[in-house]
């Protein structure tokens, strides 16, 4: 039940001393305790070396930032992991002669046990150094253990970064090998391509569109040259043609005419004896009739009867024949020209085709190939600076470390002492019991303050009284009084008489 | 009553009351005339009283230590607390009606001796006023012989279990001065029905009307919350005074319990039992 700040002070004073047995005996037994424990406690003694750690090393300036673990090194992570391993522990236990070889019983996996947790390994001023601390009953042996320790790690550290170096470097060489490889490959297949790219004669873009140019150049003077010919050609047919005609039509002409004029004078001839009507005369002049058809149709020029017909004689005729039979060799030979230039002229489109693809394919084989080449060069330069952080590391001269202070002959036991297990009983026993007494107060629902039955219940307090006594009551209290004080004071004694035990047994 | 003013006047010397220091005031002296007879008035009731209560029987008187057996509280002893908290009540309760008696009911909530004693005490104080007597009803089983060496005392239990006892005999002296009480006697019940009988209304009616003026009774009664029928004794109280243990009791139960409490008639609660701090912390509590 809380009030205010005043009535709850004044209740608690007034619980403490209610609950005053209960304090008294929580007090004893707690101080008690503690320095029972604390009897039973060893003393232990630390001692430490520090080791000045410094990642950056003289060397590693020279060899510029090459090596990639330099300065990656996370101290206490290196260091847990050393020391905490079973290697360390196990070597620590043989320079301590606690086995000769290895950790084969139970009660060396006890001591191991133990080693491990009285080590302890911290990382102060700024990362920058090491404290390497062991703690033990007996000095010396902390000592021992710390110096040991500390040996062990320089050494666990220094092989720590060889193989850290070894394996960078390995796998910094297995790269090269690996792009040694592909570089090989890549350069192989460029070559490839260039000599198949000579085998097809595919030349430069520009090439190819200038014969293209040129061939289509020569393809229209030869097509312009067929047109020529053909006309001169069909020229010179029609004049052929006109000049036979004409010859045979004459000859025939000439020959009709001839015939007529024999028929004519056998007629004349005829009549002189006969009559008209003489079948001869008749005959006759039906001869006379044809021929003169004859010669009618020869001037219209229907008959192409060549028949009998000298032609060759013609001188004319001769010439013009020669002329359209070179004519006509010379479109066939033009035509066959025209064929293949456009055949040629295809040919050589496709090569451009192909010779835009392969310039795409060239281009990527290049550069696949100096990509391969810059990181295998770089590679290179990295492997050669891995091998010499290596060699560094080898020689333990890759790591600034040094022990900064040997560990020392601790004089004074560390940790909780006889003396602090009894002054924590004595403070702890009289805060413990004030703590749940006033724990208690706050959940405590029982009515113990007048200014709360004043203000919650509405009533007149007429006042706050001890329990009414007699003699007899205040002798009893009194008795129970002396018999509490005792009980402290025997408390004391025993605490006393612990510490002189303690002492003498030391 | 004239009479009896006239005897008081002896006694007291009526030299005394003179009023001759005052004949040449000022002020009209009719006033301060009355006022002085008021309290002539007061001074020869309580001489009468006086001369009364000192005729009562006083056949023994306590010495200390019987006293303190009987947890009465004397000067000086380890009860300074109490003693000055009771005085305190009975001049609350007596300047409330001067001349008159009243009727105390001391109960509490949940049982403790404890009530018992601050009734018994009550009482005690009451009766230390030479003009006043004091009657202590115990209505329940109490572990005080206030009445001195007498053998199986009739008691109020008797008075009601067996009908055939005269009132007056259910009285008797204490060791105490002034002061009586009807023990609550050896009669055995099996509940707490006696309280709503009618011959306990007969004793209370006959109590309080025997010494109407001067006498104050202290009703002892058993805790309210644990005996139903201690609500009956309202009627009969005057005055309600609650004795509540320290850090016994929840609120919840007190109010439950005051519930039961005639309100107008209830004076005040004591918290009693508090702790007994004695030297650095008792000077740090205040």
């Amino acid at each position: 039940m809380r009030y205010s700040v005043e009535t709850d002070y004044k209740l608690f004073l007034r619980n403490l001393v209610q609950y005053r047995w209960f304090a008294t005996i929580l007090f004893c037994l707690t101080a008690l305790a503690f320095t029972v424990a604390g009897f039973f406690v060893k003393n232990t003694y630390s001692s430490y070396s520090t080791i000045l750690l410094d990642g950056q090393t003289t060397i590693a300036p020279l060899i510029g930032s090459g090596d990639p673990n330099a300065q990656a090194s996370d101290w206490s992570k290196v260091a847990e992991e050393i020391l905490q391993s079973r290697k360390t522990m196990t070597k620590l236990m043989q320079a301590m002669g606690y086995i000769d070889d290895k950790i084969e019983t139970q009660e060396d996996e006890i001591l191991l046990s133990r080693l491990k947790a009285n080590t302890h390994v911290y990382l102060e001023g700024n990362g920058k150094i090491l404290r390497i601390e062991h703690t033990d009953a007996d000095p010396f042996v902390a000592k021992e253990v710390a110096s040991k320790l500390t040996d062990i790690f320089i050494d666990a550290t220094h092989g720590y970064r060889a193989a850290e170096s070894e394996e960078a470097f390995e796998f910094i060489d297995s790269q090269v090998d690996a792009y040694h490889k592909k570089l090989l490959e890549a350069e192989d297949r460029l070559k490839k391509f260039k000599t198949q790219k000579l085998e097809t004669g595919a030349s430069t873009e520009t090439a190819v569109a200038t014969r293209i140019a040129r061939l289509q150049e020569i393809l229209d003077q030869s097509e312009l040259d067929l047109k020529e010919a053909i006309i001169k050609r069909n020229s010179l047919d029609r004049q052929l043609q006109t000049e036979v005609r004409t010859t045979v039509s004459l000859g025939r002409q000439s020959q009709y005419v001839k015939r007529l004029e024999a028929l004519n004078d056998e007629l004349a001839k005829l009549r002189l004896t006969y009559h008209e009507n003489y079948p001869d005369i008749v005959n006759i002049k039906h001869q006379i009739e044809d021929v003169r058809r004859q010669i009618e149709a020869e001037k219209k020029g229907n008959s192409m009867d060549l028949a009998g017909i000298d032609i060759k004689s013609n001188e004319v005729y001769q010439d013009l024949r020669l002329q359209l039979g070179q004519e006509e060799t010379r479109i066939a030979t033009l035509q066959t020209r025209i064929a293949e230039t456009r055949a040629i002229i295809e040919q050589e489109r496709k090569k451009g085709e192909l010779v835009n693809e392969s310039d795409a394919q060239e281009a990527e084989l290049v550069r696949d190939y100096n990509v391969n080449k810059k990181l295998y060069e770089d590679l290179l330069k990295r492997r050669e600076a891995a091998r010499v952080s290596k060699e560094i590391d080898d020689q333990h001269k890759g790591l600034n470390i040094k022990v900064d202070a040997a560990a020392f002959l601790p004089r004074t036991p560390s940790g909780f002492r006889f003396i602090h297990f009894v002054a924590g009983g004595l403070i702890f026993g009289t805060l413990l019991p004030i703590g749940l007494i006033y724990l208690y107060q706050i959940v405590d629902t029982s009515v113990k303050s007048p200014e709360l039955i004043q203000a919650r219940l509405g009533l007149n307090v007429l006042g706050t009284v001890p329990d009414i006594v007699n003699d007899s009551d205040l002798k009893a209290i009194g008795r129970r009084d002396a018999l509490r004080n005792s009980l402290i004071w025997l408390t004391m004694i025993t605490i006393g008489v612990i510490g002189a035990l303690r002492v003498m047994g030391n | 009553m004239s009479d009896s003013f006239g005897r008081a006047l002896k006694k007291v010397g009526g030299s005394a009351l003179e009023p001759t220091g005052y004949q040449d005031s000022r002020h009209d002296n009719t006033i301060m005339q009355r006022r002085f007879e008021y309290e002539d008035g007061i001074i020869v009731r309580s001489v009468e009283a006086r001369e009364q209560i000192a005729r009562m029987a006083q056949p023994f008187v306590f010495t200390r230590d019987q006293l303190a057996e009987q947890h009465i509280i004397t000067m000086d002893d380890a009860n300074a607390e109490a003693q000055l908290l009771l005085k305190d009540l009975r001049n609350r309760i007596t300047l409330t009606r001067p001349g008159l008696g009243a009727t105390i009911l001391v109960t509490s909530i949940g049982r403790s001796m404890q009530s018992a004693y601050f009734a018994r005490n009550l009482a005690a104080v009451m009766a230390g006023d030479e003009n006043r007597t004091s009657l202590l009803i115990e209505t329940h089983t109490t572990d005080g012989r206030l009445f001195g060496e007498i053998e199986h005392p009739a008691g109020l239990s008797d008075f009601i279990g067996k009908e055939d006892i005269q009132v007056s005999t259910l009285i008797h002296p204490t060791g105490i001065p002034r002061m009586r009480v009807i023990p609550f006697g050896s009669h055995e019940f099996m509940d707490y029905e006696y309280l709503r009988s009618t011959q306990m209304r007969i004793l209370v009616k006959d109590v309080t009307r025997r010494y109407p003026r001067e006498r104050f009774i202290v009703m002892d009664a058993p805790p309210v919350d644990q005996v139903a029928d201690v609500e009956l004794l309202n009627e009969y109280a005057d005055y309600i005074v609650l004795y509540l243990p320290y850090g016994k009791e929840s609120e919840a139960k007190i109010k439950r319990s005051l519930g039961k409490l005639d309100q107008d008639k209830l004076v005040g609660t004591v918290l009693g039992g508090a702790p007994r701090a004695k030297g650095f912390l008792s000077k740090l509590m205040k």
